[in-house]
């Protein structure tokens, strides 16, 4: 199928579904409804957009602040798996569990130990995105070839510099890769920490929202919100194919 | 500086190195009381079945391994000094380019680590890109050189810090005839110009006689060295005395010693 082919059918399958949406919201329509068709949320948003904004940059600042935490303890712990053979597995085990504890009892624990602050929610968000960074960058350091290691060795190279200049280059497509996953997490783990402890945000206007029985004001939140998380998916997995162009052809190697 | 009596000019010496290797299942002996000699300046070819330790003799030599019994010298010094010293350039199975860094930045590698500036380094990685006849190739990343390409990469890149020991565990693996032979022509060309030591792994018995001054033939079960052959001829080396008498001669006489070492399951 040719690319325009592509984008024809892709975009009628997209107006079909918003059409399809604004019909059934219009049979729906009435002070009890519970459905916002497409047209009624853009007008929301256009409306309230000064609100919507304010609340998405609280949100994204928790969210980049805890990912850029992530990142560090992240790589921080996958550098430590990777290299003390004595503890990595038990420092595994311990991120695996702490990543299990649901969100929802962590947050508000969260807000015991650091008080209904900024500090709270961003610790929140990180917590909600560090595994996946974990994993991939152990997955990528170990995925770096055995002599890669061996002509550090022969050139000899510390077991330091092996791993920064050699191997860890090597992970570096995993661990971008990773933030395609962790960056919504991120950000999702940013408004959940709203609903326990936050003034404003994305997350505690879905919860005013909700409570107001405001209907369209719940809609035009959530469109931002997923906005958002796409955004940083689409960010990420852009960064990911720039920054190393010679992984996609890397297959080619000889 | 200490030298082994009988051989007053030996660069490396091995004396009665043994290689366990011990896993759940148990313990695998895959060197015994391997004993060789090779003089400065010489080409030593370690030829031998798969599984016989040729590999791990190499690595042993060039410190990437511990022996489990026996020691290694080269020098005089330990093969852990010598490393240390960045003595030895090591050009493997794969030629483990990285890539992510052009051919000349992957030549210059062992200069920028042992400190040279950027601008220096990449000064002597064009000349010797130039030298395996990579000239106009510099800015090309890996994944855009041929298996043949890369192999030159990896060679110069091995030669770059002037090693005194050049080893190669099986560089031109995987390549056809034709072309395994330009390169064996190639790096007998580098190799009498940089005036190092070098050991090759191989399994194929014209690149040995092709290359070597002298050729240890390795067994396995556990593995050590079964026979030595001297190999006399001339240098430079060219493709058409490969196909002379006195070269096919020596290609019979290790054909013979090599099939000694293949057991029945071998084959």
């Amino acid at each position: 199928m040719s690319r325009w082919a592509r984008v024809v059918t892709l975009s009628a399958v997209y107006l079909a579904i918003l059409v399809c949406w604004q019909l059934i919201a219009n049979a729906d329509a009435g002070p009890q409804s519970l459905l916002s068709g497409p047209v009624q949320i853009a007008q929301t948003i256009i409306e309230k957009w000064q609100i919507l904004l304010q609340a998405s940059i609280v949100t994204l600042t928790e969210a980049i602040v805890g990912l850029f935490g992530a990142v560090i303890l992240g790589v921080t712990v996958a550098v430590i798996i990777d290299a003390v053979d004595l503890v990595g597995p038990t420092v595994y085990r311990l991120s695996v569990i702490l990543y299990s504890v649901p969100l929802i009892a962590l947050a508000p624990l969260l807000v015991l130990w650091f008080g209904p602050t900024f500090t709270a929610r961003a610790v929140t968000a990180m917590v909600a995105s560090f595994l996946p960074i974990v994993i991939n960058t152990v997955q990528g350091l170990r995925g770096a070839p055995h002599a890669v290691t061996e002509l550090g060795s022969s050139l000899a190279m510390s077991r330091i510099s092996i791993l920064s200049v050699l191997r860890f280059r090597y992970a570096v497509p995993s661990f971008l890769a990773s933030l395609k996953i962790a960056g919504p997490a991120a950000f999702i783990g940013a408004m959940l920490a709203e609903w326990v402890n936050a003034e404003r945000g994305l997350g505690i206007s879905l919860l005013y929202a909700m409570f107001s029985f405001n209907v369209e004001g719940l809609w035009s939140t959530l469109v931002v919100a997923t906005f958002w998380s796409g955004a940083i998916y689409l960010m990420f997995d852009t960064l990911a194919k720039r920054a190393t162009p010679w992984h996609a052809s890397a297959g080619a190697a000889k | 500086m200490t030298t082994t009596p009988g051989a007053p000019d030996s660069c490396i010496v091995v004396k009665d190195v043994g290689m366990d290797f011990s896993s759940k299942s148990g313990t695998f002996q895959a060197l015994s009381e391997v004993s060789l000699n090779v003089e400065r300046g010489q080409f030593a070819t370690l030829i031998g079945p798969s599984g016989c330790g040729k590999s791990t003799l190499l690595r042993v030599i060039a410190d990437l391994l511990q022996p489990s019994s026996g020691s290694v010298s080269v020098f005089g010094e330990s093969a852990g000094q010598a490393r240390k010293a960045r003595n030895f350039g090591f050009v493997f199975q794969d030629p483990v380019l990285l890539p992510w860094r052009s051919a000349l930045s992957n030549v210059a590698l062992p200069l920028r680590v042992s400190g040279l500036t950027k601008g220096e380094a990449e000064a002597r990685a064009r000349a010797l890109l130039d030298l395996v006849g990579l000239a106009g190739f510099e800015q090309n990343l890996p994944s855009t050189l041929s298996g043949g390409m890369a192999r030159r990469v990896a060679i110069a890149r091995a030669l770059t810090l002037h090693p005194s020991v050049l080893m190669l565990d099986e560089p031109f693996n995987g390549l056809d005839e034709i072309r395994r032979q330009n390169l064996n022509e190639e790096l007998q060309r580098v190799w009498m110009e940089s005036g190092a030591t070098a050991i090759l792994v191989t399994h194929n018995v014209s690149e040995a006689v092709f290359l070597s001054d002298r050729v240890f033939v390795m067994g396995k079960g556990p593995g050590r060295i079964v026979a030595e052959l001297v190999i006399d001829l001339p240098r430079p080396r060219t493709t058409v005395m490969a196909l002379e008498g006195r070269f096919l001669e020596y290609v019979r006489t290790l054909t013979a010693e090599l099939t000694g070492t293949y057991a029945v399951e071998d084959l």
